[in-house]
Formats: structure tokens, sequence, C-alpha cells
């Protein structure tokens, strides 16, 4: 990877580790979803439930484009409009150009991860629009000028007197840093958003291409409030959340909240299909859904297809031990976690993000609670793989481990090295430990002993206690 | 059309040929299968006692009437304890009482189709879910979201034989086809709320900080 992305990565990593603040966060806001999502975990229904969703996703993605086409088919004899973006510029452009038609002044959004990933709010005010963030969270980032943190928890990391400078600043007096108070205050000023705005975004959890419904899973109302208020509602969607039918959202919607926060259901799950019917009083006059590639149809029938299943709970973060010691802002892209780890440099392109897949110990635990059984750890060391082989490939590392393989083959080579080999060791470790076993290793190595001790030499190689315990 | 994106073809010729050259064996598409469960029967006290214990839960408040003239008593004594003014609501859940909507009745109660100003939002929910507590409402002609999103407080009259075992059970009874669905179907599964304060849980954010369930006994909605 290049040294620059190496050491934005390395910086963002260390600011992570060196604020003890959000080291208490990461580890206790962990610990409270684990404990949350454990008893689900713990139903003896809960592999099947997880079996069924990986079955309806990859069942879906298997025949996409039909459901794509039966999807936007059914959204149009609903009333609304589809438009087919092939990248994230094509759906900026689209939504801006709706807005400016329009001659909207005011957009209320709910959370969306795509409208981040295509950079939509900076498109939307170049064109002179109020974009306002309308979940808690995404509210609270905005008015920081920061990214989300979390896919499911966009402010998780901010401490409350944080949140009470930026909220009793934007309010012209001091708030306190009662929670409930510093909500009451985001929904006063969001609830005239609401009913002043133009027109409001989404995203879409799922769309159901039978019916050509978009279905949205939310807590906190700002989602109802966006897709019923404005005269116009415009949903962003990722091409691959289509599901066939409203029954396979059966275990979704059963998983879904449980893994993710571990409730047994949001407060709302809403179907939107197409505007307002004739002769409802509310609800938007019209209904736009924007499908975004941006790179999933290079991502589809290939070797990590099944990264598309995503239902976005969020399960990997809350277990990952790397996220619990980074958090999300570390990543340097819009989805982090282990899920973002590899979805970012698929997106994007491995270049973009190389030291992404190298962000993990491997653990596995990603792909165990993973909702919609992804092989997220296999995955990681796949795309180490394809960064040795297609991005970089340093000669220094070509050689090393050509040597490696020639003595690994041949004993004899093995034994002559070792012979070699072992004296310096137990000089070297003898050395180290009189120095305390802090001492780093010089250049590349220095990258493991700076946080590791260096273990001692042992008197005899592996090799050698194997034959004198007679084993071969 | 906006921004001069792919056309339909070449955007579904895009995903075609990505599965065709696909290096994975990607199974065959199936829905996912019919559930043969016969969908539990309201008479099963097991779903009514497993409904009230959920939505109870998560934050809500249940009462079991036996007729919808009591759940309309019983919402009248709520009204009166928390001397609310006004109740937005469709026409036909207020039960012909003498004033319609915009109007206020004999209690003094103004009932109103605006549901901004109101303090409450009455609704006829179209199914319940045992399983999550959930209530389902649908948009119609006379019903609107707003009664169940807009006022800090909602309340549903929900008929017995409406309650079902699981979101499951309801999914499958929803129309199959685009043209015949409202354009919203909504569950509720309690108050509004979120954790994103410092992971302090707070009731009431943009949705209803109240809901309030009234489980009727016998008979279908009115109208």
């Amino acid at each position: 990877m290049s040294v620059e992305t190496r050491r934005a990565f390395d910086e963002r990593v260390e600011r992570a580790l060196g604020d003890p603040a959000l080291q208490r966060v990461l580890a206790e806001g962990q610990d409270y979803v684990q404990e949350l999502t454990a008893p689900a975990r713990a139903e003896p229904d809960w592999p099947a439930a997880l079996d069924e969703i990986a079955r309806v996703r990859l069942a879906t993605l298997a025949h996409l484009d039909r459901y794509v086409d039966e999807f936007a088919t059914n959204v149009e004899r609903a009333g609304g409009h589809v438009f087919f973006a092939a990248d994230a510029g094509e759906a900026r452009r689209h939504v801006a150009g709706l807005a400016r038609e329009r001659g909207v002044k005011l957009v209320v959004k709910s959370k969306s991860m795509v409208t981040e990933e295509i950079g939509l709010n900076p498109a939307l005010e170049a064109e002179g629009v109020e974009v306002v963030e309308t979940d808690l969270g995404e509210f609270i980032v905005q008015m920081a000028h920061e990214r989300p943190f979390h896919i499911l928890k966009p402010a998780i990391h901010m401490p409350l007197e944080r949140v009470r400078k930026l909220f009793s600043a934007d309010a012209g007096r001091d708030l306190g840093d009662d929670a409930h108070a510093l909500t009451g205050y985001a929904r006063g000023v969001l609830r005239e958003k609401f009913f002043a705005a133009d027109m409001g975004i989404t995203g879409g959890n799922f769309g159901v291409a039978a019916t050509g419904s978009v279905v949205l899973v939310t807590n906190e109302g700002n989602g109802r409030m966006t897709t019923t208020l404005p005269r116009t509602h415009v949903v962003v969607m990722g091409v691959e959340r289509l599901v066939p039918t409203f029954p396979d959202l059966e275990a979704i919607l059963k998983v879904l909240p449980r893994a993710g926060v571990g409730l047994r259901a949001t407060a709302y799950v809403t179907a939107i299909t197409g505007p307002r019917r004739s002769g409802e009083a509310d609800g938007p006059e019209e209904l736009h859904v924007v499908l975004v590639d941006n790179g999933r149809s290079r991502i589809l029938g290939g070797k990590y297809h099944e990264v598309l299943s995503c239902i976005r709970c969020g399960a990997c973060l809350d277990i990952c031990p790397v996220f619990r010691k980074i958090g999300g802002h570390a990543y340097g892209a819009v989805y982090s976690g282990p899920i973002g780890a590899v979805l970012s440099p698929l997106l994007d392109g491995l270049e973009c993000h190389p030291e992404l897949p190298f962000a993990s110990s491997l653990c596995g635990a990603c792909s165990e609670v993973c909702s919609a059984r992804i092989p997220l750890a296999a995955m990681l060391r796949e795309l180490r793989e394809d960064y040795v082989a297609e991005v970089e490939a340093a000669p220094a590392w070509r050689l090393g481990f050509q040597a490696y393989d020639a003595a690994a083959r041949r004993p004899w080579v093995w034994a002559a090295g070792e012979a070699l080999a072992l004296p310096f060791a137990r000089l070297a470790s003898a050395f180290v430990a009189a120095a305390g076993s802090r001492l780093p290793a010089p250049g590349v190595l220095g990258a493991w002993t700076r946080s590791r001790d260096l273990p001692g030499a042992e008197r005899s190689s592996f090799r050698a206690l194997w034959r004198r315990w007679g084993r071969r | 059309m906006q921004g001069g994106g792919v056309d339909r073809l070449t955007f579904l010729a895009r995903l075609r040929a990505a599965l065709e050259c696909a290096e994975l064996d990607l199974g065959r598409p199936a829905s996912a299968p019919a559930k043969t469960r016969r969908a539990e029967s309201a008479a099963d006290e097991g779903l009514v006692e497993l409904f009230t214990a959920r939505l109870r839960a998560s934050g809500g408040v249940v009462e079991s009437v036996t007729s919808r003239a009591e759940a309309w008593a019983a919402f009248e004594r709520l009204v009166g304890e928390r001397d609310w003014q006004s109740v937005a609501c469709a026409p036909g859940v207020h039960l012909g009482r003498a004033a319609g909507p915009d109007g206020a009745d004999a209690a003094g109660l103004r009932l109103t189709t605006e549901a901004r100003a109101a303090d409450f939002g009455l609704s006829e929910a179209d199914w319940a879910v045992a399983e999550t507590g959930s209530v389902v409402v649908r948009s119609a002609p006379e019903v609107r979201r707003g009664y169940s999103l807009v006022p800090p407080a909602v309340g549903f009259f929900v008929p017995l034989g409406r309650i079902r075992a699981t979101m499951g059970d309801v999914l499958r009874e929803l129309p199959t086809d685009a043209g015949s669905l409202p354009s919203c179907v909504c569950f509720i599964s309690g108050p509004s709320g979120t954790s994103d304060l410092a992971a302090v849980h707070v009731v009431g954010v943009h949705g209803p900080g109240e809901v309030f369930v009234w489980l009727v006994d016998g008979g279908e909605p009115a109208g």
C-alpha cells in the first residue's frame, strides 16, 4: 500500500487509540450491545433464522436482474418513478436535478448510508438546498461536521458533554447535559423542519420486487415523518437490497432489530408503495426511487458475491475486537468494521483502501455473528491475497517468500538455517531481555515490536524437540 | 428524466452479464416457501396475553375491553385524565358521536382530521402482532398516516379477531400486487425511541412518546 494511505490510516488509528474517552465509549458500547443481543442469539431458532436470511438473499441475488426489473415495473405501476444510477455521480445529479426542477429549498433526510456513499448532501447544498439530517445521531454528526461513526449508531462516539455544547451553541443558550432534554431540543428543531420541508430523502432497508414496495425499519419516527409530510419523497437504494415478496422479509425482520439493537421489533416497520393514492389525504404526491449500482454489479457473480447479502444489522461491528479499539472513523471509509473492510475496497477499488483488509485479527467473530452468514473473515484473507497479487507485490516480499518456500521444501536447507540462526537468536534474546524486553526492532520488524514484547528464543528448535520426544 | 443515467435495459444487462459470468454456483431462485401453518385465531388467549406482554415491555399501554362502546368509554376516561382537548382521527373511528371531525362533542372533546395540533391521534388497527406487540395500520382515503404519527400520544382500537401470531402472518395477508396495496402499511411496536445520545434510552423522539391500545372483544371495526 502506498506510504501516504498507510500513514494516514496509522494516524487515524493512533488518534483513536490515544483517546481515553473514545476507548471507554467503544468498550462500554460494545459490551452493552453484546449484552442486549445475547438473549436472541441464545434462542434455539436463531441459527435457522440466519440460514433463512442467507437463503433468501442469495436466491434473490442469483437472479437480481429479474427482480430489479420486476421491482421497477411495480414501483411504476404504483405511481412512482425509477431512476437507474450506474454510479454515485449519476445518482447525485439525478436527485439534485429533481430538487432543482421542483424549486426545493429544504430537504429532510432519514438515515441512509448509501446517500453517504454517493456523497449526496454536498451535491444538494451546491444547489442551494438546505439538507437536514433527522435521525438524532445523524443530526448530531452533521452539526459536528463529521461522518457517521457506526452504520446504525452514527454518534455513539460522542460524549454527552460534546452534544450539549453543539446543541447549546445552536440554541444560543445552555441546554444542560440531560439526554432527555437534549433530545427534546432536537425534536423541537426537527419538527419544524419536517413540516416545512419540500422533499424527504430516505434510504430503503429493502425493496419488495413483487409489489414495488420500499420497506424502512426505524425507531425514532423520523423515517415516517420524512416519508409522510414533504410533497416529494426520494428513495436512494443500493440495487442489491431487494427481496422477492413480503413473506421473504419474515426472517429478516425477526433478526435485524435483535441483532442490531437487541429489540424484538423496532418501533416502526413501514412499507411504502407508490405516492399517496387517489383520495388519500396525506403522504407525498411524488415518489422517486433511485437504484444505485456504484460497483455492485462488479461484485455480483464474483468471488465476493455473498457480501451483497448484508442486511446492515451492524452485528459485525459490535463484535469486532479491532473496531472496539479504533472505532468507525479510523477506517477512513463510509462503511466501517468488518463489513466495511470488505465492502469499501470492493466498491471503491482495493487501491483506495488497501489497509482495510489488513485491519483485522482474522478472529472470525464477524463471520460467526453475521446475520446473513457472510464469510467475512475468509473474504478479508482473500482480499489480502488480491492485494499482494494485484496492487502491491514489493520485490522484497516476493524474494522473502520465495526464500522461505525454498527452505521449507528442503529439510536439509531448513536444518542448516536453524543451526546457523539459533545461536544468534539466543544472543539477541538475551540482549533484549537485558534491555527489559522493550527494545524495538529496527526497520519493518519495528511494526511488530512496538506493541509486542519480543519472546525469548528457545534453547532447542521444535524439530530437535520433536526428535527428542520420539515422534515423527 | 434527470441526470442522464443509464437506461433500464443497459442497467439490467450489466447485472445479467455479471450473473452469466458467475464464478460461483448461485443456485436457483425461490421465494420463501409459503408457511402452511394456520394463522392462529385471535380467540387463542395466548395471543392476547403475548401481545399485551410484548407491547407493555416496549412501553405501550394495553387494556382489554368487551365492546367498542366500552373501548370508547375507556378512551374518554383517558382523555379526561390527561385533559386533552383535541383528538385526530378518521370520521368512522369516533363511533358516530354527535359531532363529527372538527367539531366538539357533548363531552367537549374536539375531534379533528388535522393531526398537527391534536393532543392525541386515534386509529383503527388493521392487524396486531402478538410476537412483537405491534399494531398494523394501512393508509386509506379517510385514514391519514398522521393520526398514528404526528400527535405526541396515539391510540389504537384493535378487534381481537385481527390479532395474528407473527409478523410473517401479516406479511402473508398483504396484497401481492402493487395496485392493491395502500401507499403505506406501518407496523407500530411501541413509542418512538432512541439510544443515540450516549446510549441513554429516550422515548418520544420524532414519533409519539405514548402508545395506547384497546383490545376489543367482538365485532370488526365500524365502517
